[in-house]
């Protein structure tokens, strides 16, 4: 088991106090890593962090673009709510020996920097919600073929009407959701962010053969089933982030 | 004395709020205390906007006026705003000292034979740019905590008695660090003294119950200052 520690350049020299305690105290490498560095992780390695937004954002991005195991990532803080609270210095050592057996994943809603974005990623930022883009993708893209077969429009008023617009929302989720991929990959939804993953390729390879011409399009039939399966997996996380916020307000009151 | 001036390129677009803002930016009720951004030495070297990489990408300097883009005025107002808050000069406080927190816990653990390689990598940190770093980040906080009298920047109910303030210490080799030079008895003092501090703290902790925490002595009782006044304003 190899532990990396992603810190940033403003955290170095708390990087470098805690590469001293592992290599001293509890006889293991620490290695520091950044956004340049790629390493190929064991299912097993320990990344390390610390609970700071502009550090998390990138060491997220890090995670997602390694493929590294999210189970095993560690936040450091000063408070309780960090895997590793810094503040109670004298247990640091146990708290480190107890993260490198645990495999859990991230409780999103004790880090206000993931929840935050979590939030974000459904609602928008003031425009349409997620799931209301990604509603009219399959509104313009689905009906685009029966439109076609009805022969109600011609190719041009067709491309016009469905096509152009269907498009226009497709780029708009696509970029909302690759931004927030690294922040959904460590919350737990992995294995739905790898199943959109290939829903989005398959759309984006058939969507790339359109051509604005004077010709009908023939949509792929993965294309519409995919579209389908990315709604689908959207819903799910929806419905599981706002349960766990409601989770977390019944708590708090 | 000069004060440079703030302006805001508002214009007729400029609401209250914003006018309320710029009237603080400019010194406020309490004339004269530096959250303008002096580069006259002799009275405050930068005040609370001076010499910040954020600041400065958002000013544009015109004579004696310094305009701040609009764009920037509410991520500056928020900056100037978050310095006040005394929750957030605590954050700093426990952030800048941490990493010597972690070396002096890990020095009170390690076995007899590891601890003097272990204290020496320790104190070659104190041998590179780190220190200056440190005390440049120290004095932020003093200025803001524990300035003069004539130079205070929070509003009154925030303030520090003078008691208060004189317990706003660094560890004691600190203020030594800015003087070190390159002159190798000077810096082997330095050493011996940071190397002395480090060991008197390595077994003296306070830990409080309520929050679980463990810090050295000398820090623990500066964030329990803070945290003080901070229940007391709530």
């Amino acid at each position: 088991m190899k532990n990396f520690l992603f810190a940033g350049n403003s955290f170095m020299p708390l990087a470098r106090s805690l590469e001293r305690y592992f290599r001293y105290l509890l006889n293991t490498e620490l290695k520091f890593i950044d956004d340049d560095i790629f390493v190929e992780p064991d299912k097993i390695d320990l990344l390390y962090t610390i609970n700071e937004s502009s550090v998390l954002q990138k060491c997220l991005s890090w995670i997602h673009k390694n493929k590294f195991n999210s189970n095993r990532l560690r936040i450091l803080g000063c408070d309780t709510h960090a895997d590793i609270n810094l503040l109670m210095v004298e247990t640091l050592g146990i708290q480190i020996e107890n993260s490198f057996v645990i495999s859990r994943r991230i409780d999103q809603s004790n880090f206000l920097f993931i929840s935050d974005r979590v939030k974000l990623f459904f609602k928008g930022h003031g425009e349409q919600s997620l799931l209301g883009c990604i509603g009219w993708v399959n509104y313009y893209l689905g009906n685009y073929p029966a439109m076609a077969k009805s022969n109600d429009y011609s190719p041009k008023e067709l491309n016009e009407t469905f096509l152009a617009p269907g498009i226009q929302n497709w780029e708009e989720f696509t970029r909302r959701f690759s931004k927030y991929v690294p922040i959904l990959y460590v919350s737990g939804w992995d294995k739905q962010v790898n199943e959109i993953e290939r829903c989005i390729k398959v759309v984006a390879e058939d969507i790339k053969r359109i051509e604005f011409s004077d010709s009908f399009h023939t949509f792929d039939s993965g294309t519409i089933k995919s579209l389908a399966e990315i709604t689908s997996f959207i819903e799910e996380m929806a419905f599981q982030a706002n349960r766990k916020q409601n989770e977390t307000y019944t708590a708090d009151h | 004395m000069r004060i440079i001036k703030y302006q805001v390129r508002v214009g007729s677009e400029m609401n209250e709020f914003d006018k309320v803002k710029l009237r603080e930016f400019q010194g406020g009720a309490c004339s004269g205390h530096p959250i303008y951004y002096s580069e006259n030495p002799d009275i405050h070297q930068y005040g609370l906007l001076g010499n910040v990489s954020i600041v400065d990408a958002a000013i544009i300097k015109e004579n004696d006026t310094v305009l701040i883009k609009k764009d920037n005025f509410e991520q500056i107002w928020d900056y100037y705003w978050n310095q006040l808050e005394l929750d957030y000069q605590k954050k700093k406080i426990i952030d800048l000292f941490l990493p010597l927190t972690i070396d002096i816990q890990g020095l009170s653990e390690i076995e007899k034979e590891k601890k003097d390689s272990y204290l020496k990598e320790v104190l070659t940190e104190y041998n590179t740019d780190y220190p200056n770093k440190l005390s440049s980040e120290w004095k932020k906080v003093k200025e803001i905590l524990a300035p003069d009298d004539r130079m205070e920047v929070l509003g009154e109910a925030f303030r520090l008695t003078k008691q208060e303030k004189n317990k706003i210490q660094s560890p004691p080799f600190f203020e030594l660090l800015n003087d070190a030079g390159t002159e190798n008895k000077v810096k082997e003092f330095i050493e011996n003294k940071v190397k002395e501090f480090i060991e008197n703290n390595a077994q003296q902790y306070k830990t409080n119950s309520k929050d679980n925490t463990a810090l050295p002595v000398w820090l623990k009782d500066v964030v329990d200052l803070i945290d003080k006044k901070i229940k007391k304003i709530k």
